[in-house]
Formats: C-alpha cells, sequence, structure tokens
C-alpha cells in the first residue's frame, strides 16, 4: 500500500487528479513524488504536498492527513483502491471507471460526478452534486454505487443514468433532479422537490414522506416485491463493507407510489410512506 | 539617417492569385507591415535587412473568413450555454514565457475570445468578420474584437428586421432609409449590411408566425420582404459601401426554399449582393416531408453561374458537434424543436431576435450528410472560384478549425469518394456529388479561402501580396495529405510580424495587438437625423445620444475601408 500523508493543510486548493492507484500502480516513489499538481495556478510537485511512503505495486493508495482542500483524487480511475482516512475535497472519482473509494470522512462537492462504474463507500457526509451531471450534460452517471452513511448535500444524482446511490442520512434540495434512470435511496429525510424533472428513475424514501412537487401523482401503494429484494440487497452490501453500525437499515413499512414528474415524461417514481 | 528595416521572405513558392502568380518561386519583400517593391540595389545598401527563408514553402496571402460568427451576445450567450462543450475540449493554456505571452482560454465549438484569434491564427487566417451583430450590441462586439488578437476584424450589423427600416420601407423612403443605413453604419463601427431572414423575426418576434415568401407582408408594417431586401441592396449600393447586402434568405434550412433563394436573387434585379451560407438554402422537396429532401443546388449553380453580380459563401456542414446560432429567431425555435436539445432565444429591442441550439451532424442521418453534399456541391459546380468563398458559417456548419478538411475534400475526389462511402447512402439519388469529377487546384484554393472573399468584400489590402497590401503572409509545408498541410502552417506572418512558428502563438508580453477592426464610413444626410431622434426617443431603452459607439474608442481600432470607391 501507498501512503501519502498530507504534509500540512493549505487554503488554496490542490488539483491532484495524478492521485489514483490504477496509473500509480506502475510508478516508482521518485516518479510519484513527482508527478504534477496544480496548487492554485502553480505547477507544482506531489513531493511538495505529501509524504510518500510504501508501495503502490498493489494497487491500493492511502490518503493521510487534512485532505479536504485535495481537488480530484481518484477521479478517471479504472481499478485498485483508494482510501481516505479524513476529509477529502471536491471531485473525488468524478468519471470513475472502475475499483473501489472508501472515505472515513466527509467527502466534498460533485463526490462520483459522472462516475461509470466501480463504487464510492463515504463513513460521513457528502457535499453537493454527488454523484451528479457537470453543468450542461446531457446524462450524469452512467453506473456503479455510490453508499454514504450520513448526509448530502443539494442536487444529489442529478441527471442520473444508470447505478445506485445510497444516503444513510438527510439530503439537501432537489435530490434526484432530471433523474433518467437507476435508483436513489435516501434513508434519512429528502430535501425538498425530489425527483424534480425526472423521466424515469426510482428515488426510494421509506422512512420520511418528502414535500412533493404537485406535478407528481400518487398511483397507490406499491404492490411490488422490488423494496424488499432492495432491502435484502443492502443489507448484504453493509454487511460486506463493514458498515453494519453506521448505516442504520430498519424495516421499510408499506411504500406509496407517486409517479412522476409529469412536467417532462413521468415514468419516474417517488417511493415514501403515504 | 536611420536605416530601414526590411524583411524578405525569400524563395517560396508564391500563389497569389489576386496579381496573376500561380506557383511562382520569388522574394517577398515587405516594410513596416506593408509588402513593398523589390528594393533597388541603393535602397539596400540602406537598409537592414532581415531574412527569412521560404524555400520549399508554399506562400499565400493570410486567409479571410468573410462569414463566421466570434463575438457579440449571441456567441457569449453560446458559450454560457453550453459548459461541457468547453469541458470537453482542450484548453488553451496561459504562457508567460517571453515570446510566447498567450493568454489562456477554452475551445469547442464557440471558443473564447483570445482562443479564437490564436485558433485563427494557428490555421494561417489573419482576417476575419462576425456576421450578424445587432447595432445595439456593436459596443460589445467591439470590446470582444479587442480581446481577439492575432487577426484583423470586422463585422456587418443586422438591418433586415429592424422596426426603422422597416417602416422607412413600407413607407417607400428610400433616401431616408439610404441615411439611416449611412448613421447606424458609422454609429455602429460596422463594415456591412447583413439581412436576416427578412421580415421574418421582426413577424415571429411579434407572435405572427414567420415569413415564407417574398410577398406576403407584415401586417403591422406593411412591407415585404422583397421590398427590404431590394430598399437595403439599393441603399447600400447608393452609399458606396465597399460590400454589398449580405443576405441570408427566408427559409433557411426548409425543404423547397431553393425557390425562396432564387425568388431573391430575382427579386434584386442587378443589384449586386452576396448570399450568405447558400448551402442551407439551396434544398427541394416539400415541407414536413423529408423523403423528399433533395438538392437544388444545380438549378442555383445555374442561375448563379450567369449573373456575374451575386457572390456567394457556402456555409459547408460538417460532421460532428457544433452549436448553431443565428440571428434568424423563429429558426432557432425551428431547430429546437426537430432536436430536442437546448434552446436560447433573444429578442433585441427594435433591431433583431437569436436563436442558439447545441446540434450534431451525423454522416449516417441522411439530412445531414445531404446537407453536406450540397456544400461541396457548391463549391465543384460554381465555375468561377472568384464568386465562392469558402465557409463553415462557423460554428452553425462546424468550426472554422474544419477548413483544411474541406480543402482536403475539394483537392481529392479519391478522399471525397471514401467520405461519400461513410456517409448515408440516400444522398447518392438525391444528390450529384458522387458524378462531380473536379478537384481544385492550390491556385483555386487560394482565390477561394482569400483572394476571393477579400475581393468580395472590398478589402484591397487583404487576400494579395502586391506592394502596397498588408504583410498578412501563411507559408505551408507542400504535402499530399491536403488536410495537414492547411491545418499546421509552417509559419503566419501578421502585418509583417512573425506570429505563428511552426505551431508556437508567437506574442510577445507587452507588445500590444496590432491588429484592427474594419468598418466604413459612408456618410449619411444630416437632415434625417431629427427624424430617427424622434423615434429613438420614444422606442429605444437609450437615449440616441448614447447610442453610437464613442468614435474615441474606434479611432484607435478602426481601419477604414474606403467607400465609393471603384473595386479592383
Amino acid at each position: 500500500m501507498l501512503s501519502l500523508t498530507r504534509l500540512e493543510s493549505h487554503l488554496v486548493p490542490l488539483e491532484a487528479e495524478c492521485l489514483r492507484p490504477d496509473t500509480l500502480a506502475s510508478l516508482d516513489n521518485t516518479t510519484i513524488s513527482r508527478l504534477t499538481v496544480w496548487h492554485g495556478k502553480t505547477k507544482a510537485e506531489v513531493g511538495d504536498f505529501f509524504k510518500v511512503q510504501g508501495s503502490a505495486s498493489d494497487g491500493e493508495i492511502l490518503l493521510r492527513g487534512d485532505c479536504s482542500r485535495v481537488k480530484l483524487a481518484g477521479s478517471g480511475m479504472t481499478a485498485g483502491t483508494l482510501r481516505v482516512d479524513g476529509p477529502i475535497g471536491m471531485h473525488t472519482g468524478a468519471n470513475m471507471r472502475g475499483g473501489l473509494i472508501r472515505i472515513d470522512g466527509n467527502a466534498g462537492d460533485w463526490l462520483g460526478a459522472e462516475m461509470h462504474g466501480g463504487m464510492i463507500v463515504v463513513k460521513g457526509n457528502a457535499g453537493h452534486h454527488t454523484g451528479a451531471a457537470y453543468r450542461g450534460a446531457q446524462r450524469g452517471m452512467r453506473g456503479g454505487e455510490i453508499i454514504i452513511t450520513g448526509s448530502t448535500g443539494d442536487e444529489l444524482g442529478s441527471t442520473l443514468r444508470r447505478g445506485l446511490i445510497v444516503v444513510g442520512g438527510d439530503t439537501g434540495a432537489f435530490p434526484g433532479i432530471n433523474l433518467l434512470a437507476g435508483t436513489i435511496v435516501i434513508l434519512g429525510k429528502s430535501g425538498v422537490r425530489p425527483g424534480a424533472a425526472m423521466r424515469r428513475g426510482s428515488l426510494l424514501v421509506p422512512h420520511h414522506k418528502p414535500e412533493l412537487l404537485p406535478t407528481f401523482q400518487c398511483a397507490g401503494p406499491l404492490d411490488s416485491v422490488f423494496p424488499a429484494l432492495y432491502f435484502q440487497y443492502l443489507e448484504k452490501l453493509a454487511k460486506r463493507l463493514n458498515l453494519n453500525q453506521t448505516l442504520a437499515l430498519k424495516s421499510w413499512p408499506q411504500l406509496t407510489r407517486y409517479a412522476g414528474d409529469n412536467v417532462t415524461l413521468g415514468k419516474g417514481e417517488i417511493l415514501c410512506p403515504a | 539617417m536611420a536605416r530601414r528595416e526590411l524583411t524578405v521572405l525569400a524563395g517560396g513558392t508564391v500563389y497569389d492569385p489576386a496579381n496573376q502568380i500561380d506557383g511562382r518561386v520569388m522574394d517577398l519583400w515587405m516594410e513596416l507591415g506593408r509588402m513593398i517593391a523589390p528594393p533597388s540595389s541603393r535602397e539596400l545598401e540602406e537598409s537592414t535587412v532581415r531574412r527569412i527563408d521560404a524555400t520549399g514553402y508554399v506562400v499565400m496571402p493570410g486567409g479571410v473568413d468573410m462569414h463566421s460568427h466570434i463575438a457579440g451576445p449571441k456567441v457569449n450567450l453560446a458559450r454560457r450555454m453550453r459548459p461541457e462543450d468547453k469541458r470537453q475540449t482542450t484548453p488553451v493554456e496561459r504562457h508567460l514565457s517571453h515570446h510566447r505571452a498567450t493568454r489562456s482560454g477554452s475551445t469547442g465549438s464557440v471558443p473564447s475570445t483570445f482562443a479564437t484569434g490564436y485558433l485563427y491564427s494557428g490555421l494561417g487566417y489573419t482576417t476575419a468578420f462576425d456576421a450578424a451583430i445587432a447595432p445595439l450590441a456593436a459596443r460589445h462586439a467591439h470590446e470582444e474584437f479587442r480581446d481577439t488578437p492575432l487577426i484583423d476584424k470586422g463585422f456587418f450589423i443586422l438591418l433586415g428586421n429592424n422596426h426603422y427600416a422597416l417602416s422607412q420601407i413600407a413607407k417607400g423612403e428610400q433616401e431616408r432609409l439610404k441615411a439611416f443605413a449611412g448613421w447606424i453604419l458609422e454609429a455602429a463601427g460596422a463594415y456591412a449590411i447583413k439581412v436576416v431572414n427578412p421580415g421574418g423575426v421582426e413577424a415571429w418576434k411579434s407572435g405572427m408566425g414567420n415569413i415564407h415568401s417574398l410577398d406576403e407582408p407584415l401586417p403591422h408594417i406593411g412591407c415585404t420582404a422583397r421590398q427590404v431586401v431590394r430598399g437595403l441592396a439599393q441603399a447600400a449600393m447608393d452609399l458606396g459601401l465597399p460590400h454589398p447586402i449580405h443576405v441570408h434568405c427566408n427559409n433557411l434550412g426548409l425543404p423547397g426554399n431553393f425557390n425562396t433563394t432564387l425568388a431573391t436573387m430575382e427579386a434584386l434585379e442587378g443589384r449586386k449582393a452576396h448570399f450568405t451560407h447558400i448551402q442551407f438554402h439551396s434544398y427541394g422537396g416539400k415541407t414536413g416531408d423529408q423523403s423528399t429532401f433533395c438538392s437544388k443546388t444545380a438549378e442555383l449553380a445555374e442561375w448563379f453561374n450567369n449573373h456575374p453580380e451575386i457572390t456567394v459563401d457556402v456555409g459547408q456542414v460538417m460532421f460532428g458537434e457544433t452549436t448553431s446560432m443565428t440571428g434568424d429567431g423563429p429558426l432557432g425555435y425551428f431547430l429546437h424543436k426537430v432536436t430536442g436539445r437546448r434552446w436560447t432565444s433573444a429578442d433585441t429591442e427594435l433591431e433583431a431576435g437569436c436563436g442558439i441550439v447545441p446540434i450534431t451532424y451525423r454522416e449516417k442521418k441522411m439530412v445531414h450528410a445531404l446537407q453536406w453534399a450540397i456544400g461541396l456541391e457548391w463549391y465543384l459546380l460554381a465555375q468561377d472560384p472568384w464568386r465562392i468563398a469558402m465557409s463553415t458559417d462557423h460554428p452553425n456548419g462546424g468550426s472554422f478549425l474544419a477548413y483544411p478538411e474541406i480543402i482536403a475534400l475539394l483537392m481529392d475526389k479519391g478522399h471525397r469518394d471514401e467520405a461519400l462511402k461513410r456517409a448515408h447512402p440516400g444522398i447518392l439519388m438525391r444528390s450529384r456529388l458522387a458524378e462531380l469529377t473536379r478537384e481544385y487546384t492550390l491556385n483555386e484554393i487560394a482565390i477561394i479561402t482569400r483572394a476571393a472573399p477579400a475581393r468580395m468584400l472590398g478589402l484591397v489590402n487583404k487576400g494579395s501580396l502586391a506592394p502596397g497590401a498588408d504583410a498578412d503572409i501563411t507559408l505551408y509545408q507542400p504535402d499530399h495529405d491536403k488536410r495537414r498541410m492547411f491545418a499546421l502552417p509552417r509559419m503566419v506572418i501578421k502585418s509583417g510580424r512573425v506570429v505563428v512558428d511552426d505551431g508556437d502563438i508567437l506574442t510577445d508580453e507587452g507588445v500590444p495587438d496590432s491588429t484592427r477592426t474594419w468598418m466604413v464610413r459612408p456618410g449619411f444626410d444630416p437632415g434625417a437625423l431629427p427624424d430617427i431622434r424622434k423615434w429613438f426617443e420614444s422606442h429605444y431603452t437609450l437615449r440616441f445620444d448614447n447610442y453610437p459607439v464613442e468614435i474615441e474608442r474606434l479611432e484607435k481600432i478602426a481601419a477604414l475601408s474606403p467607400c465609393g470607391a471603384k473595386k479592383p
């Protein structure tokens, strides 16, 4: 395992898209220390900001120290494991294709934005635009899974196309805005206007009746095995990821289906208590 | 006495069609940003000579793009509307080293201002004109031009849907129309008059649909598209503008619109005019029935070939992702409905409209493939290269960065056949492209990319390497791959200074950009001003006195093109 320890925290953000386990695996530590990072508008090297120890050859990286202003870590990664012990900054795992990112701390905005595959697990909170589409993009996240034990900010999973996002806590406004397909599970409270302009896809809020937009229509109690199956899957997932304690899974009540958003296609659904 | 500083570009193979030089090996001399005659031996003794060896290179005047969209509010709106386009394309990085002080910028279908200058220059172009600026937005356009380095610029103003112009036309006040056109050209610091979908934009803005034929009167104003085109063409001629009216006909993009285009050409009754992005106006077929969509280039080109008063630029469609932007508001709405993609519409008070929609041209889609084929047909069927200019209507048909590919398609029938094989097979039935065997020569390419557009614009100092002309020169490395040859010029010289060397932009930090904005001062009858002022004060959001772009702002950058002068 390669360990990268942030030497000191700094207010100016560090753009470190080179920090991804798949490409670092084949590099020796001297080369890694010399990789380019951008400190604000200044070009710098990894070694200027991190103490580099161990070896990345096993495809595993551990980030330590205050990385709350380290951006783009694990972005575009295709394989391997990135562990973060502490907070991490914006765009972590953006456009990720495979592998695992595990964050024991809070994540910044745009976590897993437009990701295509792989898994991101956050033991803590995440910022705004988690698993979202970047501005102007026609499709957002296209595959993979994001599990957050804590809460998230606004516009969770905007324009999601495929994949699963699970939030243990609450979300900000507009979760699942522009949803195209895929599933979002919110175990705490959903923010206002969930699923605005969603075309297809499912938004599960099993323990809270959110404030729905008037363009959603009640379609009666849900008569489907799908939530039960999903619940089972989440239980297994929590066990596998060792999240039993943090991701509080209590059994889901009978859910009611709200169909929408009727300003667009209207084939999406919000499943929540009546 | 101070020694003169001369530069000689020695031993290049020169293509300068404006001066009947077709591939002659010769030396070119410049001084103070201008071409000069070869100096005598006595003059040489009194001079310091800088020698640039051009042996083996193809030398042409700098490229001139006469119809492009590179400044003003619509371009800016498009930049804002398409962040994903910016994100997916390689940005221009900032350089601070001594000879490479470039500013950062974004590229994509609508590059940022600085990037636009660098990209045009990197392509061997030294002049580009923006084709659609509402006079009200002239200040904005000038501000953006100030930040568009390395190329000379200019813009045309939209008058074909201007309330004052339309009402003068309706009243038959040709003299007042002429005075208004002269005044507003000066007020805006503009170069020529542009007409976009005459009357149609105004009709659409007023909730009355669109104008689909030349004789359909605008209900609330009373004039017809025929009167608008004729009146403004006459005004441009009477003012002696170096470039005649620049016409974007009604019914752009609709099947069967070639009838409208032909009727508009005929409506001019011998007056001079430039018909822009003619490709978009050359369609046969019935409205709403895609199966009937076909090319009518042959019919139009035959008429065109027999009418020397008409010039065109093509508006070639190239496959890929781009952004359409037009002063034709109803067209923007139409495209939005067809493509289902996001749309911006804007209404510029009493002057113009605007529509912006992202568009992806696909070679496997019949309509797009046919548009592509129709553009190429125009190049190949127009007999006189001096009356047809290369354009993609950047970024509507594609980026100006596609010019090298167009050149390759025109110069190489084999390359064209390969491209035809990849395109939708339906175009073989609907266009004549496959049977056209013409291949452009280097000389003809030099005509349609620099000499002809310069001549159409009336820019005597451009598109030519004769003594007195601007020292805007491009050097290409000869290559059988024409696309590569024209995509990466070996060297670009702007006003006598090397600005691109082997792909590197050379700009000295602290040296002000010496490029200029071309405009006209045709003069006008001041007796018409009180009426314009009265109308202004009662209808505009701006005071009449605040409307004209400050003369002192223009003085610094202006290059005046003479009006009323006889063309070369």
